[in-house]
């Protein structure tokens, strides 16, 4: 089995089985261990080094001078969580562990090698920065346009697929380290909605959220009440049948 | 700070709060319960119902209930006199 990153690359890309190998290195070389709620990434603080997560979750957000808070999105085994090294000089949101989560730390130099040595990467990374913004934009629809039921529905489901996808569960039961305070910043909902609507769905039989843990009972009627179309996720080589990855995303796209 | 935890019971049951939320005062915690009530009646209202017969119970650390707050003291009611006969009272 091969690292997140590169199973989340690998829908768009194939590697060779050296550069899978440089991959994992990269992967393992040096490690964080996040507490949750610990800042993995500060807001107006400079950034030195890509951080992709190894194992757990983290939150991408913002702070509000009221203390309230927006979460953007949440990043899970794979996700990079600052691409734009290269470019920004200070971070302009932050980034925190929900769950016990352990990144993997890469030099911005050794990210410039790597660009270097596999041709395929800075397609691969682009691309994946491309699918974090699509998946920015669904929240954005969340916001404007889906009510409570369908937005929660909508990242349940989202969420299911992206950890299938990079092979952090192989069947309808998900790490859900995340409260209901956290979703409720996530979804633009209060705390006491997100509640309702979470036993709502399991009334209904779609979802079973048990501590620390989300199962998914009808993935079917769970889809359609997020009207969920998995075109922005943009999984070109499980379209393709590329048949590792399609293995991964299963009935599920 | 103290911990809260927000149950909600109304026409659909009793919605539970696992993790509860750190607050600094019982004030705070009104305000967020206040917050709370009004967000699922709006959703209500989109769906073309209000239903004021729900309420949210606040309990502390140890589970003891430290405040109530009903939904129909969350909002203000302004009814046309000559409806109610047939409407909300």
């Amino acid at each position: 089995m091969s690292n997140p990153w590169t199973m989340k690359m690998e829908q768009f890309t194939a590697f060779t089985p050296q550069q899978k190998q440089r991959l994992d290195a990269l992967m393992t070389e040096r490690q964080q261990d996040y507490a949750p709620r610990e800042d993995i990434l500060t807001e107006d603080e400079p950034i030195n080094e890509c951080h992709v997560i190894v194992s757990g979750l983290a939150a991408r957000y913002k702070l509000l001078p009221d203390g309230e808070r927006q979460i953007m999105a949440f990043l899970i085994p794979g996700d990079l969580c600052d691409a734009e090294v290269f470019i920004l000089e200070k971070m302009d949101h932050s980034v925190c562990a929900i769950g016990p989560t352990t990144c993997a730390l890469i030099s911005a130099d050794t990210m410039k090698g790597l660009l270097r040595e596999i041709s395929t990467m800075s397609e691969a990374l682009w691309w994946g920065t491309m699918t974090d913004l699509a998946v920015l934009r669904e929240r954005l629809v969340d916001l404007g346009r889906r009510d409570a039921r369908e937005r929660i529905a909508h990242l349940v489901y989202e969420m299911l697929v992206r950890y299938r996808l990079v092979g952090a569960t192989g069947d309808n039961v998900m790490p859900w380290p995340i409260t209901q305070d956290e979703l409720a910043d996530a979804t633009g909902l209060t705390p006491v909605h997100v509640s309702r609507t979470l036993k709502l769905l399991r009334d209904e039989g779609l979802i079973d959220p048990v501590r620390r843990e989300m199962r998914i009972v009808d993935a079917g009627r769970l889809r359609e009440a997020a009207r969920f179309n998995p075109n922005y996720l943009h999984l070109i080589r499980t379209d393709e049948g590329a048949r590792q990855v399609s293995h991964r995303a299963g009935d599920l796209v | 700070m103290p911990r809260y935890y927000f149950h909600l019971y109304d026409g659909y049951g009793r919605s539970p709060d696992p993790d509860g939320r750190e607050l600094a005062s019982l004030d705070i915690a009104r305000a967020q319960a206040l917050k709370g009530a009004r967000s699922v009646i709006c959703e209500d209202v989109r769906h073309g119902r209000v239903d004021l017969t729900g309420r949210i119970e606040v309990l502390d650390e140890r589970g003891d209930p430290v405040l109530t707050l009903r939904f129909r003291d969350a909002v203000e009611l302004i009814v046309d006199e000559t409806d109610r006969a047939g409407g909300a009272a």
